[in-house]
């Protein structure tokens, strides 16, 4: 039954962790930088590119971070838990049940 | 097996659903009590920052618009806004009232020097300072510079600003005096009510300081930016009108009705308040619980600029944060603590050795935040 961990689970629980390590990383770097002046000028003129890339990394990072995160690591849970209480059916969970070959191969080889 | 999949599958989804819904803003607006209750350690690490930047002298440069007037702008309204900050932290800790003045004061020189104010000299080609005696108008300049010296001379009654204080609103009245349809220009040619809101703010400033009546001037001219200034559908200030006749120049616009509910709230707390209500009911929105304010009225749209900030989705990064203020300022916690957490998402904080800055903020961002965050709430100064 828990012969292996659900792996998908297990993906998203790394990706988040990532997502939220690169945000922290972001966010120190650009602490002491003058992004808001890249943001708030773009309504006069063209900002220089590699500031504004660096200023959408940010925004994009720290919107998954965010907000997608906490879902992200939700979602992770309720797939350890369902492995936990009701068994993965070989190595899949339930994220990837509904989401991927290996769960769906699981679920015809019980029936 | 398939339908216990399938339930697996629906589980999942509503984890992610719930966990997008419930979990992002409540994160994001955990401070928001703190910052509207005035906590001193939030105050406090953004103080010390802000206190930090305005140290050193900043230079246009630091501040890249694309233009050399907005970058001077900024420069100037970075000075001015962290001025503002510092004197709100003393009308609320007055334990902290001389490390606040003196970082008060040293933003107000900056704000005054020759360097800093050279924008409006170029655009003028006149130095405002220099001609005082003159008619022309320097509404934002001089309105600006005015509310902030205001805010001083109502905490230290008698300074080296005091003389220099007292000659900006004597000519700002006369100005406004003269004026045709009761505004003054920001630049020429260019009239801004919300630099007329300033304008008002100074006036009103120095008379309660020195304990004397609002000039007749004062209240003709908060008529014509009631009847002339506000839109009457929306109850928004409008943007840019005309130096003739008052008529309007541009919509009614979020960003400068934030900012100008903030200045008024030094000069006529009604009308903010009016202000702030527009907002609260025709701009405002929430997104997954995060706050924001549409910068142009619902139904209409416009360009982002120079005022408005970037505008994603409609909604106005200026205005938002100007919002926060007005917010604090008439007690609305709710509205606060929803745009909080927006400014905690996009300003993404960072706290080192005592001090807080926003990563996307820089100078000007702190320095704006600080003076949103630390708006005076009713009672306080009015």
């Amino acid at each position: 039954m828990k012969a292996s961990l659900p792996r998908k689970s297990i993906g998203i629980l790394v990706a988040s962790i990532l997502i939220l390590l690169l945000d922290e990383a972001l966010v120190r770097a650009m602490a002491h930088g003058h992004v808001a002046h890249v943001l708030l000028g773009a309504g006069s003129g063209t900002p220089p590119l590699g500031a504004a890339l660096l200023a959408l990394a940010l925004v994009v990072v720290r919107v998954l971070a965010v907000v997608a995160v906490p879902g992200a690591l939700l979602m992770s849970a309720v797939g350890f838990a369902a492995h936990y209480f009701v068994g993965g059916g070989g190595s899949a969970d339930s994220t990837s049940t509904g989401y991927s070959t290996g769960a769906s191969i699981g679920v015809r080889g019980t029936q | 097996m398939m339908v216990m999949g399938q339930t697996r599958k629906l589980l999942a989804l509503l984890a992610f659903v719930l966990g997008i819904a419930i979990v992002p803003h409540r994160v994001c607006e955990r401070e928001a009590d703190a910052w509207f209750d005035g906590e001193p350690a939030r105050v406090d690490a953004l103080a010390a920052q802000v206190a930090e930047w305005t140290k050193t002298d900043l230079m246009p440069r630091d501040f890249v618009t694309g233009s050399s007037r907005f970058d001077g702008e900024w420069q100037f309204g970075t000075y001015m806004m962290a001025a503002m900050g510092f004197g709100q932290v003393v009308l609320e800790r007055p334990e902290r009232r001389e490390e606040s003045l003196a970082r008060m004061e040293r933003c107000l020189d900056m704000a005054l020097s020759r360097d800093v104010r050279a924008f409006d000299t170029s655009a003028w080609s006149e130095d405002a300072l220099d001609a005082l005696d003159g008619p022309r108008g320097h509404a934002a300049y001089l309105g600006y510079a005015g509310v902030a010296l205001g805010l001083h001379r109502n905490l230290r009654t008698s300074s080296h600003f005091s003389e220099l204080h007292d000659r900006i609103v004597a000519a700002l009245v006369r100005r406004l005096d003269a004026a045709p349809a009761g505004f003054l220009e920001t630049y020429p040619g260019e009239v801004y009510p919300v630099d007329n809101a300033a304008v008002f703010a100074a006036i009103a400033l120095h008379a309660r300081a020195l304990g004397r009546p609002v000039p007749a001037v004062f209240t003709r001219g908060l008529a014509a930016l009631r009847d002339k200034g506000v839109d009457r559908t929306t109850g928004l200030l409008v943007q840019a009108v005309r130096f003739e006749d008052g008529s309007p120049r541009d919509r009614a616009r979020a960003s400068g009705t934030a900012l100008a509910a903030y200045f008024l709230g030094f000069a006529d707390e009604p009308m903010s308040s009016a202000l702030h209500r527009a907002l609260a009911k025709e701009q405002f929105r929430t997104v997954l619980g995060f706050g924001a304010m549409l910068e142009y009225a619902p139904g209409s749209s416009g360009r982002a600029d120079i005022d408005s900030g970037p505008t994603p989705f409609g909604f106005g990064v200026s205005a938002t944060g100007f919002a926060l203020g007005t917010s604090r300022m008439h007690g609305d916690r709710e509205t606060f603590s929803a745009l909080y957490a927006t400014a905690h998402l996009f300003g993404a904080p960072f706290d080192e050795n005592g001090t807080r800055t926003h990563t996307t903020g820089g100078p000007l961002g702190d320095a704006i935040l600080f003076a949103m965050m630390t708006a005076p709430q009713k009672g306080r100064i009015t």
